[in-house]
């Protein structure tokens, strides 16, 4: 059975990679690549080899879904779980993440201290 | 009182009527009846002959042969035997009989000794009199004398019909003069070329000249001579035919029409000049045409009212209307002010006449809108308020604002009375400054997530232990970036709800598991003010609403009842049902609302005393934003406060009560 080990964070603010970087190797235990952009995302993610993709929705140049479907292309998201993060909340855009092949929708500004735990309960319905 | 000696006819009170309405009786002698008296006697050869007119006292003679009484008593009377009958009555020797035998007259001058009467008839069929013969030797007639006598009488008949006719022109004709002279308005009558015959007294004091002066006059000598000219070529121009002159450029139209108006200037002896609306109509008797007449009406007054409209709808903002609506398909704009022609790019005159053109530029999206909020204040006879788009031109495209109000009319139909003005500027105005605050907002909560993340994380002890000042300074850091969090969400909420942007997942439910949601995660909160919450009794009432939206109204009901609740106290929250709605009532022991903070209670940013010292943490929307909520769902929210605690309330219709489970069943 697979084993959550390497998340691969994409976002475009250093702040808030900081923090969910601490939160997710320090509360969680996992290896956290943090990308400052989608592009940066494509060119690491196949040496990477991540287990689980958080994604930033609003990002200069190639946003959040535009990076999603290219990343379809080099990884299986079958089997590497996809979230967003996101201050958008309206119920007909999270559908719409859905359709693209996110698992999950993460609210913006998120919880430092259950995020980990976020992570792993997305991870666990898909191999559960 | 004396017996009466002489036979009445059956309807004798109908029969003085009829002879007092012919208003004959004692009036002077007419060449008519004295023709037919003198023929009489001249026919039937006796000496005596009389038409007698028998009213209830006396016979009185409205002619006479050969007598020189104008009157006897009834009771001597031969004629009031003679109306009994229809025939001629003939006496050939009253001292035969019994019935004269004793007649003064007969015994004394005129010495009577043969009497025949034909009975004379009013116009509707009474007999009030005979025309008669009498001799002083006893005779018959003749038949041909018979014949003469009754065709005679009957030519007495037909003159009453001709003198009742007489009567009833007269009477018409005072009638008409009487409304002619009070009538208010100028009435003048001309022959068929136009020159004045009548003018009525108003007419007289319109032109400031007696009929007597004007008499023969033209109606056109009235009228401003360059105006006729005018009219002329126009009239020349329509039908391509030369020019008319004189009083055809009046009458022209009469071959058309039965009458035409016009405005004319009407120029005055004395020199003054007068706008008037002329209405000339023919006046034909028997289909021959035998004259015009011609009504005046000052328009003085009313060009005053219509400047005085104009001059002020030009000062105001935007325009104004008038608009009625006779049912779905019919409407129009009676009045539209000059405003119109920049809001839709049409005249007032085709608002009057074209009124679906003025529709044709609301933009196509808020059209249905436009109409529905039509009917519904003409349904509701409640004020119009809408805003619409329209496009005075294919190229352009402003927001209006129209505001109105509705009056049924009697004839069926409402009609509203109102404005419409432009309102791009402000809409833009508003545009940005939503922009500008979700733009602020987004930005602003970028650096706040971190701010937050990275205080969660050390204040939580996820980075080991730290100097109690300093986890004290922390904190206080993390709990207020919690508190721009709060903020920044109710910011962005409001400007969705303004926006129409919000969207709502409405769904039929029952209401008490989402009650009991809403205590349960509001519990923590509330116990940091030391407060329990409580629900009352349980309900079946099922609502239509987007769960999460009404969770946020019931957090904020409930968290700032804990706050303001006095310390150690319990919130209670209530459900009552209330004819088709539920109300859910969230009541406090708290100290209430001051007095002059309850209007604007749901204002944005509305707190109460912000030098109060009491600690309010709240973002001053959370109400304003419940308002909102609560009215997409289709409901209303309230308040009650007095000095014992307040009670805030809010209702929703009921779609549909779940019946309660049977005892009994699983």
């Amino acid at each position: 059975m697979a084993e959550l080990k390497r998340i691969l964070h994409v976002e475009d603010d250093r702040s808030i990679q900081a923090v969910a970087k601490l939160a997710l190797e320090t509360l969680g235990g996992f290896e956290v690549l943090s990308c400052l952009s989608g592009q940066e995302a494509l060119d690491q993610v196949q040496g990477f080899n991540p287990d689980f993709i958080l994604l930033d929705v609003m990002m200069p140049g190639m946003d959040g879904p535009a990076t999603l479907s290219k990343l379809r292309e080099l990884v299986d998201i079958e089997q590497v779980p996809v979230a967003f993060m996101t201050a958008k909340v309206q119920p007909q855009e999270i559908e719409q993440y859905r359709q693209l092949g996110a698992r999950e929708v993460i609210v913006k500004p998120f919880d430092p201290m259950t995020l980990a735990a976020q992570v792993r309960s997305i991870w666990s319905r898909v191999h559960g | 009182m004396p017996e009466r000696s002489y036979p009445l006819p059956a309807d004798e009170y109908a029969r003085l009527q009829a002879l007092l309405e012919l208003q004959i009786l004692d009036t002077p002698a007419e060449e008519a009846f004295d023709d037919l008296t003198r023929l009489a006697a001249l026919i039937c050869e006796t000496p005596i002959a009389l038409v007698s007119l028998i009213d209830d006292q006396r016979q009185w003679f409205k002619s006479r042969v050969g007598l020189d009484a104008r009157e006897t008593p009834r009771e001597q009377a031969f004629c009031t035997h003679a109306i009994l009958g229809s025939e001629i009555f003939e006496v050939p020797d009253p001292l035969d009989d019994p019935r004269f035998r004793d007649n003064p007259l007969v015994t004394g001058t005129p010495n009577i000794r043969f009497y025949a009467g034909m009975p004379v008839s009013s116009p509707d069929g009474q007999r009030i009199g005979t025309l008669c013969v009498i001799d002083r030797q006893p005779r018959l007639l003749s038949p041909a004398q018979r014949q003469a006598l009754q065709h005679l009488g009957q030519i007495a008949s037909r003159q009453l019909i001709l003198r009742r006719q007489a009567i009833l022109q007269a009477r018409e004709a005072a009638l008409q003069r009487a409304l002619l002279n009070s009538a208010g308005c100028a009435l003048l009558c001309t022959d068929n070329q136009g020159q004045l015959t009548y003018l009525n007294p108003t007419a007289e004091q319109l032109l400031g000249q007696s009929a007597k002066a004007l008499h023969g006059q033209s109606l056109c000598r009235l009228l401003d001579p360059r105006e006729l000219q005018a009219r002329a070529l126009l009239l020349g121009l329509q039908q391509h035919s030369p020019a008319p002159n004189g009083f055809a450029v009046l009458s022209a139209e009469l071959a058309e029409h039965d009458t035409s108006s016009h405005e004319w200037t009407l120029q005055r002896s004395d020199g003054a000049e007068l706008p008037v609306l002329l209405t000339l109509s023919p006046i034909r008797n028997d289909q021959q045409l035998i004259g015009y007449l011609a009504i005046l009406q000052d328009m003085s007054q009313r060009q005053l009212f219509q400047q005085r409209l104009q001059r002020i709808a030009e000062q105001v903002p935007g325009m104004l209307f008038q608009f009625i609506r006779e049912d779905a398909q019919h409407f129009y704009f009676p009045y539209a002010s000059e405003g119109i022609r920049p809001i839709f790019g049409i005249s007032p005159q085709q608002a009057a006449q074209e009124s679906h053109l003025l529709f044709e530029r609301i933009d196509s999206e808020d059209l249905p809108h436009v109409r529905a909020s039509v009917a519904r204040s003409a349904a509701e006879l409640s004020p119009w308020h809408q805003e619409f788009r329209v496009r005075p031109t294919p190229n352009s495209l402003l927001w209006v604002e129209a505001r109105s109000m509705p009056q049924a009319l009697r004839e069926g139909g409402v009609q509203w009375h109102g404005f419409i003005s432009d309102i791009s500027e402000r809409k833009r105005i508003e545009h940005l400054k939503a922009e500008f605050v979700s733009t602020v907002s987004h930005e602003l909560r970028t650096p706040l997530t971190a701010i937050a993340g990275a205080l969660g994380l050390v204040v939580n002890g996820a980075l080991g232990e730290m100097p109690p000042s300093m986890a004290e300074m922390l904190r206080i850091a993390e709990q207020n970036s919690q508190r721009l969090t709060l903020l920044i969400n109710d910011l962005l909420d409001m400007e969705k709800l303004s926006a129409g942007k919000m969207v709502f997942q409405l769904r039929n439910q029952p209401l008490q598991p989402l009650l009991e949601e809403a205590l349960d995660s509001n519990r923590t909160y509330a116990e940091r003010f030391a407060v329990t919450l409580q629900l009352k009794g349980g309900c079946t009432a099922q609502v239509c609403v987007d769960r999460l939206r009404l969770q946020q109204v019931l957090a904020n009901l409930l968290s700032n009842a804990a706050k303001f609740t006095t310390p150690g106290s319990t919130v209670e929250v209530q459900v009552t049902p209330l004819d088709g709605q539920v109300r859910v009532s969230v009541i406090d022991k708290g100290p209430g609302i001051p007095e002059e903070f309850q209007v604007r209670i749901f204002d944005k940013f509305a707190q109460a005393d912000a030098s109060d010292s009491r600690p309010s943490p709240g973002t001053g929307l959370g109400l304003a934003i419940s308002k909102e909520l609560i009215e997409r769902m289709d409901g209303t929210i309230g308040f009650t406060s007095s000095s014992q605690g307040s009670t805030f309330w809010f209702s929703l219709p009921l779609v549909e009560t779940i019946p309660p489970a049977e005892p009994g069943s699983d």
